[in-house]
């Protein structure tokens, strides 16, 4: 330790001790006591980590909207390129990580662009812990490939997934999860880009070239050959101007409750207890936490009123709800571990498509000439089509996850996590050989792509 | 008839000491043991011995023919029947017509389901021709009476015997026509077309439901092995109908001629012993030869039957609507206080269902309603558009429903428990709303207090259970229960 290291400490320390004196003594004091010296200016020799990047600088690239004649206009402007790529692959849930990896491992040259600062979406960010959809009548699990390639890693961490035996739906630990996915995706040497939120899709003559992101460094765009929509939303292929269907479902928000294993009830109070419990959710693989569920209303998750107003009104009946279980006899020391960080928007755009997931192809049982992979969670395995995945005209891109083409009680199973995993695997495989084909996707060898999954471990009926 | 059968019998015993005698043979002659006092001789009577004995050669010889020509129509009639009824998949018309051809189905479901079956022309004609003709049906088509005829010969080559037995197969007739004019038809389930259809599907169905079909028309063949010719003289209602309808039909004979014009008429259009009681060389006594040819002989009697059966049929029509709706019913079934009455328990619902949701219940469906159809949504629902119950059953206690009206074919109406169901819970089930095939299930969001219920349309509700096999729970949180919000519970 040379000198000015241990001066450094030596101001940590009294800063710390500063900050702490005026906690003590005054309130509101010790905040501008502890903020004085990040805000003047810069940060040498004051010991802290904040250094300077830009002394005076603007963001490049601009050119504001401005108001004319009452309507705000943008007006013509470059935006850069970030980045250029084979296959470009837009959220990050469990479709799309699980798309990346499947391109990747084809052999294509991969991009991931995730909104959130995690990987897993709506599964991780939403807590939508349980694997369910993977099983058909008789315990058969029709979600192979990645997507249990995935579930055996989390198997294998400490407390990554329980109840994962055959023909049970197993709970996943969504920190297992994210953890999982990061390892995955390095290990994948993939292209990611976090806080990225596409708003735009770049198209020439309904080509799709690439994608435009917003992110805190403004607007940049990534080039690719063929882009995969995972946004769930089908953001991609809506601003691109293809056409889907616009549907409401329910928005819930799910919530994690701790203590559950401290739950001292009166005896006498067992039919109570039994209600209560109903409402406190099912086992975790963390001890003593629940994921508790909400279904919550039926209503429009592209509606910004819509969704503002659930979240707040889910917030406050979570709160309100658990403070209720608690003032129970033996209930008092449970906690709201807690709400998930994304709304649990079901189902909003589904993709019109080349086909779509049918509920009589699964009634009529019939072996689909271009099935890329098979859904559960009902009696009967269900057949994804590779149409389902294109859409009618746009051209170079795919859809995964929970907009992809579906008929209105299919779509519903379509969205469930190991389901999204199945679309995923298909739509990365195509876009990859659609790259290495150099053809439009929806001309992509259907039986090609069919013999890579199955390679990759992909169940084809 | 009696002195008449001794005379004829104790001819027999000399000249053919063994002749095999059918019950067809035993229809023709009315021969089967009287149990009047002074019946003196155990053995039943060979009509054809008798003819063939009594009349000259010339006319024994045409007889034997039509015999045979009656006994190879009927033989082709089995064939007939077994086919269209135990065909699989098609002919759902005719499996309808099948049964349906006995006029004393028709009318009685005509009395208390007020419909015209689309046989009903068929079984005018019957009818009519059972005026005429004595026993028409039963000499020429009943594939029932072929069936108890070998069985009937395999009794008499075991050496067994009839014992005397009053006829009663008009009395359970009429009794039945009486209840069912008002409303409950008693013993509709003893047509001997019903019999064969049940023994015909008893074949064909599983196991269980063989022993259950297979019950009443196996022990009316055992009742014929052990006393040949029994069933179809003494105690089949057909045939009794028949007889009661030859009766009135020769009524005006008896009243504008002599005795002896009707009865020798009456004998004539018999078809049959016409020779022989020509050529009896003792005249019978008028009176007893009349009684035995009109079933009508005594208006004490009639009176009797009508009553009785009109009591009994009130009783049950009492008796079940009194109850609530206990029971989930095939679609389009008439109401519970008739359903029991007019279903013939001929198991022909039961074996055409696609799905195997039709059971026959013996213990649920109360002592009035055994081995009624009842719907049990175990494995399968009732299919949307699929109407092969209403269309197979020939008495219309399942009444026609149309494929597009299929939705108001109520069957009952989904009772949901929310201490079990999975919305209780917020869980991600979809399983009924998923599976309902007429989007009646919608879920409701309380924004109070943040719960989900499903809410099921009475108008586009008819009961069909798809929701309760699609839920996941165990007991099932969605169960379909007999009665429906749009159809009141029948009156008490």
């Amino acid at each position: 330790m040379n000198r000015r290291d241990l001066l450094r400490r030596l101001g940590i320390s009294s800063v710390a001790a500063v900050g702490w004196g005026a906690g003590v003594t005054g309130g509101m004091g010790a905040q501008t006591a502890v903020n004085q010296p990040a805000g003047s200016g810069s940060a040498e020799g004051s010991g802290f980590q904040s250094h300077t990047i830009s002394p005076r600088t603007s963001m490049p690239h601009r050119a504001n909207p401005t108001l004319v004649r009452g309507k705000v206009i943008q007006p013509q402007r470059e935006i850069p390129i970030l980045h250029q790529t084979d296959v470009l692959v837009v959220g990050g849930g469990s479709a799309g990580v699980v798309a990346a990896i499947a391109a990747r491992r084809t052999g294509a040259e991969v991009t991931l662009v995730e909104r959130y600062g995690h990987f897993g979406g709506l599964w991780t960010g939403g807590l939508v812990v349980l694997i369910t959809g993977h099983i058909v009548k008789g315990g058969k699990q029709v979600c192979q490939g990645i997507g249990e390639e995935i579930m055996q890693r989390l198997e294998k961490l400490d407390g990554g997934i329980i109840d994962r035996r055959p023909g049970v739906d197993p709970t996943v630990d969504a920190e297992a999860a994210k953890y999982l996915m990061v390892e995955m995706v390095e290990e994948a040497e993939l292209k990611v880009f976090l806080h990225c939120w596409g708003v735009d899709a770049i198209v020439r003559d309904n080509e799709v070239l690439g994608v435009v992101f917003e992110s805190k460094a403004g607007r940049h765009a990534v080039l690719a050959k063929v882009v995969v929509d995972a946004t769930g939303d089908g953001d991609i292929f809506a601003t691109a101007g293809a056409e889907f269907e616009h549907r409401s479902h329910n928005i819930g928000l799910v919530s994690r409750v701790g203590n559950l294993d401290r739950i001292e009830p009166p005896p006498e109070a067992a039919a109570k207890v039994k209600e209560i419990m109903r409402r406190l959710g099912r086992p975790t693989p963390v001890t003593g936490v629940h994921w508790v569920n909400m279904r919550g209303p039926e209503a429009d998750g592209l509606d910004l009123e819509t969704l503002t107003r659930m979240e707040l009104n889910h917030r406050k009946f979570i709160w309100r709800h658990l403070q209720q279980v608690r003032s129970q006899p033996g209930f008092e020391r449970l906690y709201l571990v807690e709400t998930a960080p994304q709304l649990g928007v079901r189902i909003t755009r589904v993709l019109l498509g080349v086909s779509m997931v049918r509920w009589s192809d699964m009634e009529a049982g019939v072996q689909l000439p271009d099935v890329v992979g098979y859904g559960g969670g009902t009696a009967r395995e269900w057949p994804i089509p590779y149409g389902s995945l294109v859409p009618e005209k746009l051209d170079n891109l795919l859809a995964a996850g929970r907009c992809i083409a579906a008929e209105m009680r299919m779509a519903d199973l379509v969205r469930l996590i190991p389901n999204c995993f199945v679309t995923g695997h298909a739509a990365g495989v195509a876009a990859a050989v659609a790259v290495q084909d150099g053809c439009r996707p929806r001309d992509v060898d259907v039986k090609k792509v069919q013999r890579i999954l199955r390679e990759q471990g992909a169940y084809l009926g | 008839m009696k002195d008449q059968e001794s005379h004829e019998g104790s001819r027999i015993s000399l000249r053919t000491p063994s002749i095999e005698m059918t019950s067809q043979q035993m229809l023709n002659s009315s021969s089967y043991p009287e149990p009047e006092a002074g019946y003196s001789s155990p053995n039943t009577l060979p009509t054809n011995a008798v003819s063939q004995i009594a009349s000259d050669g010339n006319r024994s010889e045409p007889i034997r023919e039509r015999n045979l020509l009656q006994r190879f129509c009927r033989i082709l009639s089995v064939a007939g029947f077994a086919l269209i009824l135990g065909w699989v998949g098609t002919f759902y018309e005719l499996k309808r017509l099948a049964v349906g051809l006995s006029p004393w189905v028709s009318l009685s479901s005509f009395l208390a389901g007020s419909v015209v079956l689309e046989s009903a022309w068929a079984a005018l004609t019957l009818g009519l021709a059972a005026t005429l003709r004595r026993r028409f049906f039963c000499r020429w088509i009943c594939p029932t009476g072929q069936c108890l005829d070998w069985a009937g010969s395999f009794g008499k080559r075991l050496g067994l015997k009839g014992v005397p037995f009053p006829k009663i197969g008009w009395g359970i007739a009429l009794a039945t026509l009486a209840g069912a004019l008002l409303g409950y038809p008693l013993m509709l389930w003893l047509d001997p077309l019903a019999l064969f259809a049940a023994g015909v599907q008893a074949v064909r169905l599983n196991p269980a439901n063989t022993v259950v079909y297979g019950l009443l028309p196996l022990s009316i063949i055992l009742i014929t092995v052990v006393f040949p010719g029994l069933w179809c003289t003494r105690l089949c209602p057909l045939g009794g109908f028949q007889e009661t309808l030859y009766s009135i039909g020769h009524l005006e004979c008896r009243s504008s001629g002599t005795r002896e014009q009707a009865k020798e008429q009456a004998a004539r259009s018999a078809g049959m012993v016409a020779g022989q009681i020509e050529k009896t060389p003792r005249r019978i006594d008028s009176k007893q030869d009349s009684e035995d040819e009109s079933v009508l002989r005594s208006s004490r009697r009639v009176a009797i039957a009508s009553a009785g059966g009109a009591i009994l049929g009130w009783f049950a029509v009492c008796h079940t609507t009194s109850s609530k709706p206990r029971l989930l019913r095939p679609p389009g079934a008439v109401e519970e206080s008739v359903f029991t009455g007019l279903c013939v328990r001929c198991g022909q619902c039961v074996e055409s269902c696609p799905e195997s949701i039709l059971f026959p219940q013996p213990l649920e469906s109360g002592w009035l309603g055994w081995f009624t159809p009842v719907v049990h949504f175990e494995e399968g629902y009732c299919r949307e558009g699929c109407t092969r119950c209403t269309e197979v059953c020939p008495s219309r206690a399942i009444g026609r429903v149309k494929p597009a009206e299929k939705v108001q074919a109520i069957i009952g109406f989904p009772q949901v428990d929310m201490g079990v169901c999975l919305l209780g819970e917020e869980a991600e089930c979809w399983a009924c709303v998923r599976a309902c095939p007429y989007s009646a299930i919608r879920y409701e969001f309380s924004e109070e207090t943040y719960t989900t219920i499903p809410v099921i349309d009475p108008r586009r509700c008819p009961g069909c259970g798809a929701c309760q096999v699609a839920c996941p729970t165990k007991p099932k949180a969605i169960v379909v229960a007999p009665g429906h919000p749009l159809r009141p519970v029948s009156r008490t």
